[in-house]
């Protein structure tokens, strides 16, 4: 009999429940909307952020602390400890795979270059390098200083990594130092071996690789002897805020907890996972980035909670005038189902019969709209498409019915308090 | 059946509606109650029918002071004992005849379509069934609220100015409805101001300014 009542009665009242349906869809797309785009945000945000460089540091382990003056790592030809360049694929196969925005291997050594023999670091390095990644379903993916270093600006042109051609890009402190331009050949002395490179392009990154030469990274292994040999990995992680559980020391957690922790992209637990995968290595979170980076998210989500909030607000409003209206209208009819004995619950659950429609078109609607809606956030703040999570349907449905009872309580007291002996002699 | 005791009804300091009334309607009566506009005819009926309550003194129906009752209580008692016939029809307009029968039996227990439409071919109107309100005439209208105060078999029928808003042929149909259900045994209570009706039934009861003023029997 509910169904009959419910179908008729929107039927005779069907503009009065489209104002309802359209409050609700604006709340639930909104909803929709903002919680694809939040279970996407660690992701997107995290490729702005890389802006702000590696956050993840990976050294041999037991490696000295290196002895930097100038930018010029004096340490470098002392080391004894390094990584194996086989090995770096391993970091795309961790457990947060999908959060190892990228990351970039480096061999450094001091060599002397120039008409006065100058001591400087010279870098070898990927720019720009489409690695395979086996057994993994994105089949490869792209890293280099590029994907970790974007505001690095080259005056000429980038190195090929494919081409392996013996060519430098200079710091552009060094450049200025060597009086070296674009297309000039520079010699590099390293304990007597000497080779040449053509200078293809002039480095600007505001920090101290003005002061390096920068080739690939064959080029310094097969110089230094280093084969297959890598000094150092900078990663660039997309990670979740660090709360006091992420501090917490993971010697004193329960299985329980571990798993939790390991299972969350906090910066230590994607370090430790790299860690795993790369024999004998260090993984050291850059504190300042990820805390940064970590707050940046933070205040990102709580901005996207208040804006969620205002909406489940205006939402609800929306409901609340459309039933107001919506009970003013059958208070007679109200009246009349009390005169011929409906109780209270019976009443309310002849509201409750139509909340309940109101909400799940509303948030079915609203959770397409939603789609759409993220869609469109996602191009143009982050230039790029959100996923489709399938849990954000039945989350925006049970809130788009949370909306509708709330925008509907006030309304249906109002309609338990309408006495039928009033509304029947017509007042 | 139905036992009124010192009963008053105010709605404010100036406004005495009832003024200690006492009346008593035996089982299988059909009782009319005239008097003039503003005299407690109303207040008297809808507080027999459980939908109001007096300021002062009770009322007795079947052994059960529904005074006491809380207000679920009182809509639980009217809709086993209790079928009420409006001046208004007030039937749900978006409802077929046959839906607003069953709406009655819906707040009171089980959908039953086939007892629905017995009731509404017992009132006359089962070439009616899939009629919406507005598709009705006055008197096809309170025939469906005849058959829905009657399908939860209820002891007692209580109407206001069943006839009110009806022409002489129709009015002529209900009355004999009623007829028909004081011969079966219901216990009815009319409110009207119609001196036909008056003459009708087992007893009139005058009411002037709240109080009983004559009291005859007219069977």
């Amino acid at each position: 009999m509910y169904g009959r009542i419910l179908r008729k009665s929107i039927k005779v009242r069907r503009k009065r429940i489209i104002l309802a349906v359209i409050a609700v869809i604006m709340g639930a797309s909104l909803i929709s909307a903002l919680a694809g785009v939040y279970l996407n945000i660690e992701e997107k945000v995290g490729k702005e952020l890389s802006s702000y460089g590696a956050n993840i540091i990976v050294k041999p382990k037991g490696d000295d602390i290196p002895l930097e003056i100038g930018g010029v790592n004096y340490s470098s030809n002392q080391q004894k400890n390094f990584l194996r360049e086989d090995e770096l694929y391993k970091i795309k196969k961790i457990f947060w795979k999908y959060n190892i925005l990228g990351f970039s291997p480096y061999l450094s050594t001091v060599v002397k270059v120039g008409p006065e023999n100058e001591s400087v670091v010279l870098t070898g390095t990927w720019f720009d390098k489409e690695i395979d990644i086996p057994d993994e379903a994105f089949k490869s993916a792209r890293v280099g200083v590029k994907t970790i270093a974007p505001w690095w600006t080259v005056d000429g042109e980038w190195i090929n990594d494919e081409e392996n051609k013996p060519e430098a890009i200079l710091g552009s402190a060094v450049a200025k130092q060597l009086k070296n331009k674009v297309g000039d050949t520079v010699s590099i002395n390293y304990n007597g071996k000497m080779i040449e490179l053509k200078v293809v392009g002039i480095l600007h990154t505001g920090g101290e690789e003005e002061n390096q030469i920068f080739t690939n990274l064959s080029a310094v292994q097969d110089l230094t002897g280093l084969q297959e040999k890598v000094s150092e990995i900078k990663v660039s992680a997309a990670i979740t805020p660090e709360d006091d559980f992420a501090k917490k020391d993971i010697t004193q957690m329960t299985k329980e907890e571990y798993i939790r922790w390991y299972c969350t992209p906090y910066i230590r637990s994607i370090a430790l996972q790299i860690e795993e995968v790369i024999t004998d290595s260090d993984a050291l979170p850059i504190e300042q980035i990820a805390s940064a980076q970590g707050n940046f998210i933070k205040k990102i989500k709580l901005m996207m909670m208040l804006i969620t909030l205002v909406a489940v607000a205006a939402s609800a409003l929306g409901v609340m005038t459309a039933m107001t209206t919506s009970i003013l209208e059958r208070r007679k009819e109200i009246g009349v189902i009390k005169a011929i004995g409906a109780q209270t619950n019976q009443t309310i659950a002849l509201f409750m019969a139509e909340i309940g429609a109101i909400g799940v078109t509303g948030g079915i609607i609203g959770y397409g709209v939603g789609i759409g809606l993220a869609q469109v956030i996602g191009n143009a703040v982050f230039n790029s498409t959100v996923a489709i999570n399938v849990i954000v349907l039945p989350v925006t449905i049970i809130i788009a019915i949370g909306i509708t009872m709330i925008g509907s309580m006030i309304p249906i007291r109002n309609a338990l308090k309408i006495d039928p002996v009033i509304v029947l002699r017509g007042e | 059946m139905i036992t009124t005791m010192n009963l008053s009804k105010c709605y404010n300091e100036k406004t005495q509606v009832l003024d200690d009334l006492n009346i008593a309607i035996k089982k299988g009566e059909w009782a009319n109650i005239m008097g003039p506009s503003g005299s407690g005819k109303t207040t008297l009926l809808n507080i027999l029918s459980c939908l109001d309550r007096p300021t002062d003194g009770s009322v007795i129906i079947n052994g059960t002071e529904v005074t006491k009752l809380s207000q679920d209580e009182m809509a639980a008692f009217r809709r086993e004992n209790i079928g009420l016939v409006f001046q208004q029809y007030h039937l749900i307009p978006y409802l077929t005849a046959l839906e607003n029968v069953m709406l009655a039996q819906h707040f009171h227990s089980m959908v039953d379509e086939k007892e629905a439409k017995d009731a509404l071919e017992l009132v006359g109107l089962g070439h009616r069934l899939d009629h919406i309100p507005a598709h009705l005439s006055g008197g096809e209208q309170q025939r469906v609220s005849i058959a829905r105060a009657l399908i939860n078999q209820p002891a007692i029928i209580l109407a206001d100015e069943p006839t009110g808003n009806l022409d002489r042929a129709n009015g002529k149909i209900i009355l004999d409805l009623f007829k028909k259900l004081h011969t079966k045994g219901h216990t009815i209570v009319i409110v009207t101001h119609d001196p036909e009706i008056g003459t009708m039934g087992d007893r009139l009861i005058r009411l002037m300014d709240g109080r009983t003023v004559d009291e005859k029997i007219t069977a």
